[in-house]
């Protein structure tokens, strides 16, 4: 049986970039259709991506907070796993109201092209519904990749799905991959108590983030008893059939450790939707293209989120779910400024908007560059922060602000300051002649403009 | 569709005297979760000699229910103190050896109680084979939606472990009582009471408390009120079971699917596999 409907949107997935779609089309009175192919809305964000793993993030941050753990004690990780349950649960009802208090009907089931402007969408045991929508768009967001010479098993080497439905927490881990998945879950396993063996071809992990901050998460996750095996090829990877996992190295090094992580990428979900029907196919790397009003190459067709490739964070697609609908309704949109920031929920974050020290010289001709390290600020010395800073770029006349980078307790937090005050075009003196309430972290952004202020002074002086 | 041995549609009421009897008994005796004599010599031959493969000790280990249940409880249990809940057999490998776990298999298979009367061993083989199978399609099906195999491997295997408990006390009364019952009331008594003993057993023991859900809720996972996903991954792969066995054509299981967020082609994909699944199944025979 087949059931023939109409709509204004239809948008497939319910992540944050569907859903985000849904409630901005929903809002502005389109006839809305929000399609997800799970059993419960919120896609990977809630239900296997950011949500469960950054309440894994802040219960090991509590750990650290209170001491970490100690020689010979074990967490016992179903605990953890508990609460993340119930985070999630929430979450998924929460959007659930969401998309519901805005308007949006939510379909559950399958769906696939039929034309550019028309789905089906299969479901076990119901009608097969026929759904013709003036604009459509795709949110079907991405999974781990599975590289083919890595066994993955989800018992004894895990993806970043299956790691978050593992109900003991492995002795030791050996984790492959350097961006920003891997290095959450090496130093929140780190943080934990289990032995950390993290391994990546590239000499660095995190090859995007300033070099400054990189070392000092790096320098913390070595003091948490983590091992960074940068700049290695892996040889083979195998169980051995009892109890150990076996990594060997192009160098000969050989690492047992009891379970094994795979994080080397995702890729986008775009298989059993018929792209070909709409006149869509993907590029090289997997993904759609898009122009900058997140317009594919069919009219009327709009595709956000990981489904684009990067940066694929939820606080981006999210962004770029309202755009595409803001666009396709002719609304208006925001300045343009682009400051969506980026959170790395490791131990310790890591955070940054706008563009890095390294960038900016090589893209500017030169930048004033700001540092304030936590241990000197009241708040950093009363948490018991060692290691932690933040970095302000800003122009090479030492005035605007280009950038911010932070690595340390609450940096995806803080990094909001420098977001505001990007998009408000302020210049670098606006952190000094304000104050922040003391003592904070945010002081440390006083501290680094005064910095900035203090070379752009000299220079003045130097110039005559 | 269930297991001849434990089928809920038979039509078959506990008449008799034999439910008043077990429901005594099982109100006023500790529960008995015997071994199979096959796998209790297996595993005393295994364990006694130092030559012994830890490999094939580890299976052995995830092949048989009772086996399996036994050293999870005594791995919890003061005597070995462990610092964190075993909660797998694999943690429980990793965590103590294998030799440790000989140790404490070889002790399980000494103490504990054996299968005697002939037609119930038999059963029970069949029961256990049918559990290995159950957990062999729960490993896969966890593993086609990228979740940890370890749980759902284990509620697979335990899912059915109240039902052999039934069939000890069936024996048990048998004997005391120098009585016969028909393979009606048998299968009637196995229907009323598996499920609930299954729960109290791995309560009792202290099993990870998402077995203890699967073993109450296999049958009618919409009841389960957590461990959601665990329940209904065993309640598929317990028709996946019967489905191998002949027994089960698959039919009426949307609402299964749609909670477990899988399409017919992903059911197709899982059947796939049945081949080596089947190799499992005879290897257990």
């Amino acid at each position: 049986m087949i059931e023939s409907r109409r709509c204004d949107v239809a948008i497939v997935g319910s992540g944050p970039g569907g859903h985000s779609a849904a409630i901005e089309a929903a809002r502005a009175g389109a006839h809305t259709i929000l399609i997800e192919r799970d059993s419960r809305v919120g896609g990977e964000c809630v239900h296997r991506g950011t949500i469960p793993s950054k309440t894994l993030h802040e219960r090991a941050q509590a750990l650290l907070r209170t001491g970490g753990v100690k020689p010979g004690e074990r967490v016992p990780i179903d605990f953890l796993m508990r609460r993340k349950d119930e985070v999630v649960a929430r979450n998924e009802e929460l959007v659930a109201s969401q998309v519901a208090a805005a308007g949006a009907e939510v379909v559950f089931g399958h769906a696939r092209f039929l034309s550019s402007s028309e789905l089906e969408v299969r479901s076990p045991g119901k009608p097969t519904l026929r759904l013709t929508a003036k604009n459509i768009v795709l949110a079907t967001g991405s999974r781990p990749r599975k590289p083919g010479d890595l066994p993955i098993d989800h018992e004894h080497v895990l993806d970043s799905d299956s790691v978050l439905s593992m109900t003991w927490l492995p002795e030791s881990i050996a984790v492959f991959g350097g961006g920003v998945i891997a290095s959450e879950f090496a130093s929140i396993f780190a943080a934990l108590g289990s032995r950390v063996s993290w391994i990546d071809r590239s000499p660095r992990p995190l090859g995007f983030l300033d070099e400054e901050i990189v070392d000092t998460f790096l320098t913390n996750f070595r003091a948490m008893g983590g091992i960074w095996c940068g700049g290695r090829q892996v040889r083979e990877v195998r169980w051995d059939g009892v109890s150990r996992v076996i990594t060997q190295l192009d160098d000969d090094t050989r690492i047992e450790t009891e379970q094994a992580l795979v994080a080397l990428g995702r890729v986008a979900n775009v298989e059993r939707l018929d792209l070909a029907a709409a006149g869509l196919a993907t590029n090289a790397r997997g993904h759609l293209e898009v122009d900058k009003f997140l317009c594919t190459k069919v009219p009327g067709v709009y595709a956000v989120g990981d489904v684009i490739g990067p940066p694929a964070l939820a606080a981006s697609s999210m962004d770029q779910g309202r755009r595409a609908i803001r666009h396709m309704l002719g609304l208006g949109t925001h300045s343009g400024v682009d400051a969506t920031p980026s959170g790395i929920y490791a131990l310790p974050e890591m955070a940054c908007v706008g563009i890095d020290e390294a960038t900016a010289r090589k893209t500017l001709g030169g930048a004033v560059v700001g540092v304030a390290n936590f241990s000197d600020l009241a708040r950093g010395r009363i948490n018991g922060v060692r290691d932690g800073k933040l970095k302000l770029v800003a122009d090479a006349r030492g005035e605007r602000l280009l950038g911010a980078q932070i690595v340390g307790e609450g940096a995806t937090e803080l990094i909001h300051v420098a977001q505001m005050a990007m998009i408000g075009n302020l210049n670098v003196d606006t952190f000094v002649d304000h104050v922040f309430n003391f003592p904070t972290f945010a002081e440390a952004y006083r501290l680094a403009a005064l910095e900035i202020l203090a070379v752009r002074s000299k220079s003045l002086r130097a110039s005559g | 569709m269930d297991s001849p041995a434990v089928s809920k549609t038979p039509g078959l009421a506990p008449g008799g005297v034999l439910g008043p009897l077990l429901a005594a008994h099982f109100a006023s005796q500790k529960l008995d979760l015997p071994l199979l004599p096959t796998y209790a010599t297996q595993v005393v031959a295994l364990c006694s000699d130092p030559k012994s493969d830890a490999r094939t000790l580890a299976q052995l280990l995830q092949r048989d229910p009772s086996l399996a249940a036994h050293v999870l409880a005594i791995a919890n249990s003061a005597a070995y103190a462990a610092r964190e809940p075993i909660v797998s057999l694999q943690q429980a490998i990793a965590r103590m050896g294998v030799r440790t776990l000989a140790e404490i298999a070889l002790s399980v298979a000494i103490k504990t109680k054996v299968f005697r009367a002939g037609a119930h061993v038999d059963r029970v083989q069949q029961l256990w084979k049918h559990s290995a199978i159950t957990a062999a399609w729960a490993r896969e099906i966890a593993r086609s939606r990228r979740r940890s195999v370890e749980s759902a491997f284990l509620c697979g295997l335990l899912h059915e472990v109240g039902a052999p408990v039934v069939l000890q006390a069936i024996d048990d009364i048998q004997r005391k009582n120098k009585l016969e019952f028909s393979r009606g009331e048998i299968d009637a008594a196995i229907i009323q009471f598996h499920e609930e003993l299954g729960d109290r057993l791995v309560r009792g023991w202290a099993l990870p408390e998402w077995t203890r859900a699967a073993a109450a809720h296999h049958h009618a996972p919409e009841m389960a009120t957590q461990f959601s996903d665990e329940v209904y991954t065993t309640h598929l792969a317990d028709r996946m079971a019967h489905f191998l066995e002949g027994e089960d054509d698959l039919a009426g299981l949307d609402p299964i699917l749609s909670a477990l967020g899988m399409y017919e082609e992903d059911l197709e994909d899982l059947k796939a596999q049945a081949e080596t699944i089947r190799g499992l199944a005879e290897a257990l025979s």
